[in-house]
């Protein structure tokens, strides 16, 4: 299929997912986690592992509970552990062209904030094969 | 990944006719206007759409 004169862009939204993913996905230290910052992923990671959270009432503690999936909701960890968790993210725009640009041999493939995540290309079957990797990438890191 | 809240938009373009995007075999719907970090976007890329959310009443 020829580029064609305009921009095709699907906005994915992640956190949702990411909440659902179960924290015993979450690799504890030592264990390998697959990407580049596995040693500072662990040790952030780890007091994930032993929380105690509650229920709310009118502000009062209610009933404990001990939640297997997700992030903690309200820590400042939270976000940090999400870019941490999806560093790796790009690898899905590889080999791929994006939208190109005013400038020449320069293209933008992703725009990537927080859990927002925008795929930018001039071709149709090119952005496919970015939803296809991003499938792939989500089922490899438990955010399906 | 949450289908319900990804959207595909393309701008400049006049077609009614656009591909369809598929993630894991769910279509993903298309979108005139679309929000990022809280700016409102629309397909031909000009803010007037912005502008009137932020206008006040």
């Amino acid at each position: 299929m020829q580029p064609r004169n305009y921009i095709q862009v699907p906005h994915v939204c992640t956190l949702p997912s990411f909440m659902t993913s179960s924290r015993h996905t979450i690799p504890y230290p030592g264990t390998n986690c697959g990407n580049t910052c596995a040693a500072a992923t662990s040790i952030t990671l780890h007091p994930l592992r032993h929380t105690d959270e509650y229920t709310l009432l009118d502000g009062d503690k209610q009933v404990s509970v001990q939640p297997e999936f997700g992030v903690k909701q309200g820590c400042p960890l939270s976000p940090l552990l999400f870019s941490i968790y999806l560093n790796d993210v790009d690898n899905v725009t590889e080999g791929v062209q994006g939208a190109r640009k005013g400038i020449p041999n320069f293209t933008v493939p992703e725009l990537l904030f927080a859990d927002d995540l925008s795929l930018l290309s001039n071709a149709h079957n090119q952005l496919q094969t970015m939803l296809t990797k991003l499938r792939a990438y989500a089922h490899r890191k438990s955010l399906t | 990944m949450n289908t319900q809240k990804s959207e595909v938009m393309c701008f400049n373009s006049r077609s009614d006719d656009l591909p369809t995007l598929y993630y894991d075999g769910t279509p993903l719907s298309y979108t005139n206007e679309f929000k990022h970090l809280g700016m409102l976007y629309d397909k031909s890329i000009n803010l007037n759409s912005n502008a009137l959310q932020l206008m006040p009443c």
